[in-house]
């Protein structure tokens, strides 16, 4: 063996014990929920984090590494804090849900050699302090175009980066890669199309994701954009929110959280072998080795997909399958059965029996992700289309106040505050009658992803009626609640819709209300607060932000 | 100045201790001895006369520091150079190791194709001084 192969070997075996690490972490971290955590035990852990800290980076993990020792270092402050006991007890809780996502930095860093350590991507974006913004690279050859579509692109809050010609962007492609390429240039027959292809190259196996613009509306142009990966395509001229609104959701697709999958299986090697596959793609994965307790284990780690074993001892897949379809709340999880099972007739026998696919063992990785992947996609899209706003992507009314029940019941779990807010476009019916319906959904969609780029990722975000939205922001108190709304409300107003003959801005009222752990409060009533609070936004003048006196809120 | 060949190294974790083995013999072409625990290091060292040894710094029962503090005492071992290697590597951490009479702090996580080249560095700082 030479040296790459040997050390490759001694990876090999740091990664097959690494999930047990990760394990033995979190349940030490379970210590950090109790109201009076066992020091001992907090010790112990802050040795584990030690020691993956120092170990798992010369394994080529240098995420993991650099994380451990962050949270490291948050469990010596919380260990040597003389801060009130609610005070730590919160930092506990943080540091454990922390902890317990450890596993998702389990990833090499991007350079191939696994025993090279380099700072990875994003550990070099935030120690030079650069802001984590998407980057989108632009190529446009119409100077004025070009102009508006940055500036559009800047005030939603995207890294933006002009280019004028192909191979300029091509050039650039090889030191830096941006989440979005947007691209205008000729389609079939529009231009010199026979090294079109190879000039276009370089952007068809990265992770970029590319949005074609072209001012051919026909299947030739629009079969060829397919074929060089576009993921959107648009007509010029351009329906400039349209397009906004679009990279907005690609970029959200980007962001989307890690996969969760529950494996089911009896033979525990096998099923740490497909977790730490999984993980290896970035997923989180948990392992079920009773089958009797499906029912808990969804409970509490809500997956986006089962794997589940075909034959286990004393229980057949399809009747566990049966058993999760009993129960009304997971009758569309995915789940996909993994056999040894060649005789397509009992494949399809199993299908039948309520899964939704079904891999033979032997199981390449490749495979085994992709399907798990594709699976978890679509039936996140179909949970998006029966829960979100079809114009927005927000949620709707119901499942705006369904997440609002279980960010307070989240908020008193964790003693945090909460803030709700509710918000109404000023003036809404003028712009409809005088701009046209089409106008007024453009306003509506800027609202929403405005507010996407403004507020937190957790922050959950609802179009309520019309043009009404609510915005549901957890442990954040009301003080902040109002700086970042107000924010919102004043970029909001600097937004520029125009039809054919004219240029106008709309403006937005706002109210808060904010509520602090100890309140007994419900979700409907703290909606009637916040709406009152815009309500008195609206009769001091609009285009206001007003908090509700949290005294009054209950 | 003499060359630096044999080194010992002091480390609790199995897969730690066998990839700075490796990268200590294959890219540095060292004569490297292990050794798995800190109270077995002195008689360890005593027949394995090394030039220099490499501590980790937290293990379970005897600690890196202890350690150097035993091999300071022993008779035969106190002059030998002693580095730790470890993830602790703030300014005030890095102060007290010397301070306890280290000559240098490796940092972890290592990487496995410059750690001879840091050992050896720290080797050559050493012999310059003395």
């Amino acid at each position: 063996m030479n040296f790459n192969e040997q050390l490759q070997a001694i990876q090999d075996e740091y990664l097959k014990k690494l999930p047990v690490v990760l394990d033995q972490i979190s349940l030490l971290a379970q210590e950090l929920q109790l109201t009076a955590p066992r020091r001992d035990q907090l010790v112990i852990l802050g040795q584990e984090l030690h020691k993956l800290a120092g170990s798992a980076g010369t394994f080529g993990l240098t995420r993991l590494s650099s994380r451990a020792a962050e949270l490291n270092k948050n469990l010596d402050s919380i260990l040597s804090s003389n801060s009130a006991e609610s005070d730590l007890r919160n930092k506990g809780l943080q540091l454990k849900e922390a902890l317990d996502s450890l596993s998702l930095f389990a990833k090499p860093g991007p350079n191939p050699n696994p025993s090279l350590i380099t700072p990875d991507a994003d550990v070099t974006r935030t120690t030079n302090n650069k802001p984590l913004l998407d980057q989108i690279w632009l190529l446009e050859a119409e100077p004025q175009l070009g102009a508006t579509l940055m500036a559009h692109l800047e005030s939603f809050n995207f890294s933006a980066r002009l280019f004028t010609n192909l191979s300029e962007l091509a050039s650039a492609f090889e030191s830096d890669q941006p989440q979005i390429l947007l691209l205008d240039i000729p389609l079939e027959n529009e231009g010199p199309s026979t090294d079109f292809h190879s000039q276009c190259q370089f952007f068809q196996n990265t992770s970029s994701r590319v949005v074609f613009i072209s001012s051919k509306d026909d299947f030739a142009a629009r079969l060829e954009a397919a074929s060089l990966g576009a993921q959107a395509y648009f007509v010029k001229p351009l329906d400039i929110p349209n397009l906004i609104n679009r990279i907005e959701q690609i970029v959200a697709n980007l962001h989307s959280p890690a996969e969760k999958v529950l494996i089911i299986d009896d033979d525990e090697m096998l099923a740490q072998y497909y977790r730490q596959v999984l993980i290896g793609a970035g997923m989180q994965a948990e392992i079920l080795a009773r089958p009797e307790k499906v029912i808990s284990a969804l409970e509490s780690n809500t997956p986006d997909v089962i794997l589940m074993d075909l034959q286990m001892p004393g229980i057949s897949g399809q009747n566990l399958a049966a058993v999760i379809r009993q129960y009304g709340r997971w009758v569309g999880l995915p789940i996909v059965y993994l056999s040894a099972e060649h005789d397509p007739h009992l494949q399809l026998l199993a299908l039948k029996q309520g899964a939704d696919d079904f891999l033979v063992k032997p199981i390449s990785n490749e495979h085994l992700v992709t399907v798990v992947k594709s699976k978890v996609a679509r039936s996140r899209q179909l949970i998006d289309l029966m829960t979100k706003d079809s114009l927005t992507s927000l949620l709707k009314h119901a499942a705006i106040k369904d997440a609002l029940r279980r960010e307070l019941d989240l908020a008193r779990r964790k003693r945090e505050e909460l803030c709700v807010a509710m918000m109404d476009i000023d003036h809404f019916k003028q712009i409809n009658d005088q701009f046209g319906h089409a106008m007024g959904d453009e306003v509506i969609a800027s609202v929403a992803t405005l507010l996407r780029m403004r507020l937190r990722r957790t922050d959950v975000l609802g179009r309520y009626g019309g043009e009404e939205f609510v915005v549901i922001m957890g442990n954040c108190s009301g003080d902040k609640a109002f700086k970042v709304l107000d924010d919102f409300r004043q970029r909001f107003q600097e937004l520029k819709f125009s039809d054919e003959e004219k240029v106008f801005s709309a403006t937005i009222s706002i109210g808060i209300a904010p509520i602090k752990s100890s309140h007994e409060i419900d979700a409907d009533m703290l909606l009637v607060a916040a709406d009152k609070a815009m309500y008195a936004a609206k009769s001091m003048g609009r285009n206001k932000v007003v908090l509700h006196d949290a005294g009054s809120a209950g | 100045m003499s060359d630096l060949i044999r080194v010992m190294y002091v480390e609790d974790e199995p897969d730690i201790r066998a990839v700075a083995k490796l990268a200590l013999e294959v890219v540095g072409g060292l004569t490297v001895s292990l050794c798995e625990r800190g109270d077995l290091a002195v008689s360890q060292a005593e027949h394995f006369s090394p030039q220099m040894i490499l501590l980790d710094v937290m293990m379970p029962g005897m600690d890196g520091p202890s350690t150097l503090k035993a091999l300071r005492e022993h008779p035969q071992l106190h002059a030998v150079p002693v580095a730790f290697m470890t993830a602790k590597v703030q300014a005030h951490e890095v102060d007290r190791f010397i301070s306890l009479g280290a000559i240098g702090v490796i940092p972890k996580p290592f990487d496995p194709m410059t750690l001879a080249q840091q050992v050896k560095d720290l080797w050559r700082l050493t012999e310059e001084q003395s």
